[in-house]
């Protein structure tokens, strides 16, 4: 019960308590004062001590002094002290007892009563008591208040009261209930109607509101809004509106008069405080024209946690990601994206545990700020269950990328199981002018982690555009392959089966392919491939390194890229033992690659340089054992001077490419590969 | 039989014992202060000579030898160049704490990138370094309200760099089950080398100012 109202009635209660004897004594006509020494006064919550009344004839008026030293009154009100009722003009009928312009005198801690102003009146045979006044101006505020009380149907109290000090009001120190945050500023507007059927009303409307917990975690600046509270003391309904103002609540910040007003409404609330439970008939929750939720047969329970059915809507992705998302979300693969479109969805949740779900998406746009990856024109609708396979749903967006790989329209038809979701048919996703086939695609999250299971292929691709979106030079050739499996074991995706690259006329076999943490900071591919007769002619028109004839095989084992650079392989790449074909090596190649032993030997073989266009080899090679950075190189065979050869001249003139430098940095030598590329050929005198 | 009870066998025997478990513990501690040391030297920008020059692959002069290395038309023999005097940065490697690697490098860089965002909120105090090596919010009411959540996410991805920093030093010596070490190592140093002024978390999580 509101503070005021305790202090009128227990003004109210000494009155008439002192009218009813008196007017037993001494009626009809009453001339003389009486006065009353009550030792100690009870009436149910109140405690009166040094109680005192007097009743007075003074010019033709009965008047009524009521005094109490000392008044207990239940927490917040507390102890009243000094506490005095004057009456000048008391009305006294066979039915009535009343006082227009009864003063009041008190103090309470902080809070003072000064000849303040009310109406008090009681009804002799009926029991009504009636007290009407403004509100003493107590908390900055102003208004009126007006309590009725009638024994058969108990009180009637309405209050209006406006301009609150929420400062001063939070810093009153016998709130009843402990505030987690530091009220710094505001006004309130309050609307109190107490029916006698215990129905209560309460509108409360807030104006420039500021509160701050002591960390700044949660605060907010300039709110306004509105409360409405109604409910008869078991079941209550609650509307509240935040209309503007900022509000901080970690990790959320919400500017409301930007993004519009966030309004929630509980209807049929019912709960025990003490045991933090509740439970409500619906609760409906708007987000400004970007979401909408409702929850239906909501409760809440602490040991069996919640219930309920609720349905979500999200009419405009981006700022529901930008403020309520995103800051969730930051620091992980998700945390910074550009989004948009629609979603919407229910889910049913049985003690805090989903039950059945259902989602449905469209036009849904997400891009990763950093450009890892990123996805267009998103569609799609499943349903859910906790026990059984939902019905067929489907996804389809109409582009896709990973890291510029680019993937185009498709639709798959899908199902989600209990723990994980499976296609329902071979679904192809296209990529250039090939695609990525999915005959089989399950997804299970078990206790050890997510497990995969997968089957498809790679229906051949072209290395033109594959290679210019992976910026290499752009060289002709198609990827296949076979994928029988994909597992996921400890964070990484292993894929099982071997994928065929054609490229310069020969083969490359990879296999052992694995792929870690490949949204991270870090991503990892590892794989291994065997490398079988690649012609070297367009190959090395490809890389525009000199122009070199003939065949080359070789393997590279234990490649481990990390941010797409490697870090780790052994590479072997030789002129097959048993190649019949043509095998020449230009001026220009020979110049490029000589030098890779520096000194001597790049010197005297200098002077053909000059002289031939093209030589002849009998074999070249080149092996290289990347760790880290370094390369610790070698070539066909070793010599004795500790040289290793690159390229075993045939026939004449002959030539040996020599190699003394066996360990080589890694990044720089593809930094100058990269630039022979960009078009600064050497040039030849 | 006898000779295994001898006071030399037993000695032997301890010896062989400790000599397991060292090996076993063995954490680089001198490497990995050092390493943290450069590391967060970079990622807070402290200005003062620091040992990072050692381990920085930038800090070595590659286009300033090219012309003496080449003829003066300056194109012809790039590659056998390149090859020819690239070994000192790969010997150059410390071989105790591996912390040149892509993706090190990358979230350095990242952290680089982020330090200058940060440091005006570790000089007012609204945030701080926490003791587990990472950054945690002390006290944003000194931040207007709109800015609060730029400081929180700048603080989640923050951690999320370090957590991978840590764990991908771990990783790139091929030791995971150094992670934790490793992050000790760093929660000291960051202390260590935050300008004064900076606050921090001691051991008990009680917040101290440097």
């Amino acid at each position: 019960m509101p503070r005021p109202v305790r202090w009128m009635l227990a003004g109210l209660c000494a009155s008439g308590l002192v009218a009813t004897s008196v007017s037993a004594q001494a009626e009809p006509d009453v001339s003389l004062g009486a006065e009353l020494n009550i030792e100690s006064l009870v009436h149910e919550a109140l405690s009166a001590e040094g109680m005192s009344s007097r009743i007075g004839w003074r010019d033709g008026r009965l008047t009524l002094e009521l005094r109490a030293e000392r008044i207990e009154l239940p927490e917040p009100v507390g102890t009243l002290t000094a506490a005095r009722v004057e009456c000048t003009d008391l009305r006294l009928t066979r039915r009535e007892v009343a006082c227009d312009d009864a003063r009041l005198w008190g103090r309470s801690g902080d809070l003072r009563l000064d000849g303040h102003r009310l109406s008090l009146a009681w009804g002799r045979d009926s029991g009504h008591l009636r007290l009407a006044g403004d509100w003493p101006g107590w908390f900055g505020g102003r208004g009126s208040l007006r309590a009725d009380f009638a024994p058969e149907r108990g009180w009637d109290v309405d209050a209006r009261l406006r301009g609150l000090d929420l400062q001063a009001l939070a810093a009153f120190d016998r709130l009843p209930l402990e505030l987690p945050v530091a009220v710094d500023g505001g006004r309130a507007d309050l609307d109190l109607r107490l029916r006698p059927d215990g129905r209560l009303t309460a509108r409360l409307g807030l104006e420039d509101v500021a509160f701050s917990d002591p960390l700044g975690l949660q605060a907010g600046e300039e709110l306004r809004g509105q409360a409405q509270l109604s409910g008869d003391g078991t079941r209550w309904d609650l509307d509240l509106a935040l209309e503007g103002g900022v509000v901080y609540i970690d990790p959320w910040f919400v500017d409301l008069d930007d993004e519009g007003p966030v309004e929630l409404s509980l209807n049929g609330l019912e709960g025990d405080p003490g045991a933090l439970a509740f439970r409500m008939d619906a609760l409906d929750l708007r987000y400004g024209d970007a979401l909408e939720a409702r929850g239906e047969a909501v409760a809440y329970d602490q040991e069996t946690g919640l219930d309920g059915v609720f349905h979500g809507r999200v009419h405009a992705l981006a700022p529901v990601y930008d403020s309520l998302l995103a800051p969730w979300l930051a620091g992980t693969v998700l945390g910074d994206l550009a989004t948009g479109g629609q979603i919407a969805g229910h889910v049913e949740l049985a003690g805090s545990q989903p039950r059945r779900a259902d989602l449905e998406w469209a036009e849904l746009d997400a891009s990763d700020r950093r450009g890892r990856f990123g996805l267009a024109g998103a569609r799609g609708a499943l349903d859910w269950s906790a026990d059984e396979a939902g019905s067929p749903g489907t996804f389809a967006l109409d582009a896709a990328h990973l890291y510029g790989l680019p993937f185009d329209a498709f639709e798959a038809q899908v199902r989600a199981l209990p723990a994980g979701m499976e296609l329902l048919a071979e679904t192809e996703i296209p990529i250039f002018d090939g695609g990525l086939r999915v005959g089989a695609f399950e997804l299970r999250q078990t206790d050890s982690g997510p497990d995969v299971r997968f089957e498809g292929g790679i229906r051949a691709i072209s290395l033109e555009p594959l290679t210019e979106v992976l910026g290499w030079p752009r060289f002709s050739g198609r990827l296949a392959g076979m994928i029988p499996r994909v597992r996921y074991e400890r964070g990484d995706l292993n894929v099982d089966g071997r994928l065929l690259v054609q490229v310069f006329n020969g083969e490359v076999v990879l296999r052992d392919v694995y792929i870690h943490n490949l949204l991270g900071y870090a991503p990892e591919l590892g794989l291994s491939a065997e490398i079988q007769r690649l012609d070297l002619d367009p190959l090395t028109q490809a890389f525009d390194f000199g122009r070199v004839q003939g065949r080359i095989s070789g393997h590279v084992r234990d490649l481990v890229m990390v941010d797409w650079s490697p870090v780790h392989m052994d590479l072997e790449l030789m002129t097959p033992e048993r190649d019949r074909g043509r095998r020449r090596i230009s001026q220009r190649a020979v110049e490029n690659i000589t030098e890779l032993g520096g000194g001597l030997q790049a010197a005297a073989s200098s002077v053909f340089l000059r002289v031939f266009e093209n030589f002849s080899y009998r074999r070249l090679g080149f092996r290289c054992e990347l760790r880290g950075e370094v390369c610790t190189a070698s070539g066909v065979a070793d010599r004795p001077d500790g040289g290793f050869v690159l390229v075993q001249g045939g026939g004449i003139p002959q030539i040996q490419v020599i190699g003394y430098n066996r360990r080589v940095d890694w990044p720089e030598l593809i930094n100058r590969l990269a630039t022979i590329q960009a078009g600064e050929g050497p040039v030849v005198q | 039989m006898k000779a295994l009870w001898s006071i030399p066998g037993l000695a032997l025997v301890f010896a062989l014992m400790a000599g397991c478990v060292t090996i076993n513990i063995y954490f680089p501690t001198a490497a990995a202060e050092e390493a943290a040391r450069a590391i967060v030297r970079d990622a807070l920008q402290v200005e003062e000579g620091t040992p990072e020059s050692e381990v920085s692959p930038e800090a070595e002069p590659g286009a300033m030898l090219m012309p003496r290395n080449t003829p003066a038309n300056g194109n012809l023999p790039v590659l056998a160049w390149v090859l020819d005097r690239l070994v000192s940065p790969a010997a150059a490697q410390s071989p105790d704490l591996q912390i040149q690697t892509p993706a090190i490098n990358r979230i350095r860089a990242s952290m680089r990138e982020r330090a200058p965002q940060l440091a005006p909120h570790f000089r007012s105090g609204a945030i701080g370094f926490g003791r587990n090596a990472d950054v945690v919010i002390r006290d944003l009411s000194e931040v207007p309200l709109r800015d609060r959540s730029t400081v929180q996410r700048l603080v989640s991805e923050e951690n999320s760099d370090r957590d991978s920093l840590y764990r991908e030093i771990a990783r790139a010596n091929d030791r995971p089950d150094w992670e934790d070490r490793i992050r000790e190592t760093f929660a000291r140093v960051w202390v260590e080398e935050a300008p004064s002024g900076y606050w921090y978390q001691d051991r008990s999580g009680q917040w101290q100012q440097k």
